[in-house]
């Protein structure tokens, strides 16, 4: 998961104000940052990332809404119905890729290649999709699924990944509809920002 | 407040391109125009050259107000109200001049400020039209632009600049026609001034008003067969008309499209101030009304009477009024210091997430643990505003105990929204299918069971831990 970008060059005698619309133009230069991967919806950690980078900038907003333009409260909740949706394309990520463990899959991705089979969970640096201790529970050689039980796993896959296109599509047209309505633009503008470069 | 039953009454205003009547039985809210006559006097090119208005200008326009005057009484005209902008309020003579014309036609002429015009304008550009809740009105003159954005039929923001069509033509020195490097100049100056204006919003339709916006939709229409009922110009018709105006000479504009010669030498500069606010709005099209400052005004005397001048509505108190006020409501919106301010802001973020903690461990309830969850979220995107703020080792280190705090109750919350997608998930599946989701249920539980009691020992430790006091000491003095 991407870290915030630390402001460290804010003035902290300087008017709240100046100052939140100074952390507010970093979250917001963050999320376009990883907006560049709208359009490609097997980017799962981008995504993810994206979702994130929402939050941050929703809740910075929040917590300086009494110094910051009006606009910015129409902001939040645009911004909250992009982590919702982005929330649920994640869990449906987690999902597909728990049960692609459940079955032995290939595709899985090199990060869970490594995923271990037996008991014992390993330390592993920065965060993953599906947390080791999560994958070896759920994995636990002695309690393997059955065949009937791993039939009932493969449908339930198939309707997830069905899902999961739904979902992405619905965030994906969210994000053009508010492009096209000149959200970006609105936003930087309310935050004193530059209008963008195209 | 007025009567509401029309009356006749007239408007006249001295612009910089055109001296303009209408007379008309007026109301609150309608307007039914009995005459309307413009005469192209060109005061703001008089003034642009001497910074004063010439003799000839002068007698120009007192003519054209007796002529007004007469044409007022014949159609019962109770009222004359006259009012003038950009061109008389930088004339030198501006004031002495407009008593010459009390003295001599009794006529008096409110010589009106920038954000007065632009408030007229917009409540006679959006009379009978139906607006979304974001609209913007433009009103290109011959010296000045006004430009009103309102939300839900209400004007919230307004300016008033210097850039009209007969300035741009003079101060560019437009050939006859412009040639592409007049046009590349003027619209490359333009578009920089443009972006430094600070629009609260982008509005969501355009309506424009004034001469040259009327003139370029009758263009259009005889040109490009636009239907003659249709108000509405695109960012192409635009385009294709400063593409004609650039390759045709006034004369032959004027002839062809029937309008006054001096109207045609100014109608690139027009064009191209039009084109530019749609490109800083980024608006593709815009609608043209034939109303503006004289109907708006003609409104403005029906519902306030003789007072209209100092209404509120019209006398511009929206926005910023002056250097001094917009400073004074900056500086409080800019509010306390960031130091103090973060105090009280982590402060209260620390205390909200911590009163989640007893209720998360009587386990009623598994939406308590989301919403300590996000209470952490909370307090760290508010510790991550305030990091420069903080002492770096005391900060790290709190910031860390936050940060695993959520992650405990991360690996419960998450467990608990994939077990409840997988009950739903079972609710509609075939009976064979059903095992495959019982199978995972079951494994997710057992897991859940031992998260749930790490997220136990990291909630319960918090009492003896003084988050809240660490927070609040990690500040600098």
């Amino acid at each position: 998961m991407a870290k915030a970008k630390p402001l460290t060059d804010l003035d902290f005698r300087a008017p709240v104000g100046k100052n939140a619309r100074i952390i507010a133009q970093t979250r917001l230069e963050e999320l376009y940052q990883w907006g560049r991967f709208v359009d490609e919806p097997y980017r799962v950690k981008e995504l993810h990332d994206l979702r994130i980078a929402a939050k941050r900038l929703r809740y910075t907003l929040e917590v300086f809404e009494d110094y910051l333009p009006d606009f910015c409260e129409e902001a939040v909740k645009e911004l909250a119905q992009f982590q919702d949706e982005l929330g649920d394309l994640h869990d449906s990520d987690v999902m597909i890729a728990l049960l692609r463990l459940c079955l032995g899959m290939q595709d899985s991705g090199a990060e869970y290649e490594n995923a271990p089979i037996s008991v014992k969970p390993q330390k592993v640096k920065g965060r993953t999709l599906l947390a080791p201790e999560l994958v070896a529970a759920v994995l636990d050689p002695e309690h393997p699924p059955s065949a009937e039980q791993r039939y009932g796993l493969e449908r339930l896959l198939l309707n997830q990944e069905r899902l999961r296109e739904q979902q992405y599509e619905t965030f994906r047209q969210h994000w053009h509809a508010l492009e096209q309505g000149n959200f970006q633009r609105r936003l930087r503008e309310s935050l004193g920002m530059n209008a963008i470069a195209l | 407040m007025q009567s509401n039953e029309p009356v006749v009454r007239a408007a006249i205003d001295i612009g910089s391109n055109t001296t303009h009547l209408v007379v008309a039985k007026s109301s609150r809210e309608q307007l039914e125009k009995l005459a309307d006559e413009v005469k192209m006097i060109p005061t703001g090119t008089s003034v642009s050259e001497t910074d004063e208005l010439s003799t000839e200008v002068q007698t120009a326009v007192l003519d054209t107000l007796r002529h007004y005057q007469n044409l007022a009484r014949q159609h019962g005209a109770g009222i004359i109200l006259v009012v003038a902008t950009e061109a008389l309020r930088e004339a030198r003579n501006g004031e002495a001049f407009l008593k010459t014309v009390e003295q001599e036609t009794g006529l008096h002429v409110e010589l009106i400020s920038g954000r007065t015009e632009a408030t007229l304008t917009f409540y006679g550009a959006t009379m009978g039209v139906d607006a979304p809740e974001s609209a913007a009105v433009l009103d290109v003159g011959g010296g000045s632009s006004e430009l009103v954005l309102s939300q839900q039929g209400r004007p919230v923001w307004l300016t008033s600049l210097p850039i009209g069509s007969s300035k741009i033509h003079a101060q560019y020195k437009f050939s006859n026609p412009p040639s592409y490097q007049d046009i590349a100049r003027a619209g490359c100056d333009l578009a920089a001034s443009l972006q430094d204006l600070a629009v609260p919003f982008l509005p969501r339709a355009l309506i424009v008003t004034g001469s040259s916006a009327l003139a370029l939709l009758r263009i259009a229409r005889q040109a490009f067969q636009i239907g003659e009922q249709q108000d509405i110009l695109t960012r192409d018709d635009l385009l294709r008309c400063e593409g004609m105006l650039c390759t045709l000479s006034a004369r032959t504009v004027a002839q062809r499209y029937k309008q006054e010669l001096k109207r045609a030498f100014i109608l690139p500069g027009g064009a191209l101030i039009i084109r530019s606010f749609m490109e800083r709005l980024q608006r593709d099209t815009l609608y043209v009304s034939s109303y503006g400052v004289r109907e708006g005004l003609l409104l403005a005397y029906a519902r306030y009477g003789d007072e209209w001048l100092h209404h509120p509505d019209i006398s511009g108190e929206i926005g910023p009024q002056d250097t001094q006020e917009r400073a004074s409501q900056a500086a409080q919106q800019e509010g306390p210091p960031f130091i103090d301010v973060g105090r009280d802001i982590l402060s209260k973020r620390a205390r909200r997430m911590l009163e989640w903690r007893d209720k998360v461990l009587q386990h009623d309830d598994i939406e308590n643990v989301h919403k300590m969850r996000v209470a952490s979220r909370r307090l760290r995107a508010a510790m991550d505003a305030y990091e420069s703020c903080c002492k770096p080792k005391p900060f790290k280190r709190i910031y860390r105990e936050v940060k695993d705090l959520a992650s405990t109750l991360g690996a419960v919350r998450d467990t608990d929204v994939m077990i409840e997608h997988l009950q739903q998930w079972a609710e509609g599946m075939p009976e064979a299918e059903c095992g495959g989701v019982d199978w995972l249920m079951e494994r997710l539980q057992a897991y859940r069971q031992e998260q749930l009691r790490v997220m136990d020992e990291e909630v319960q430790s918090l009492e003896g831990r003084n988050l809240h006091q660490k927070i609040i000491a990690s500040i600098q003095k």
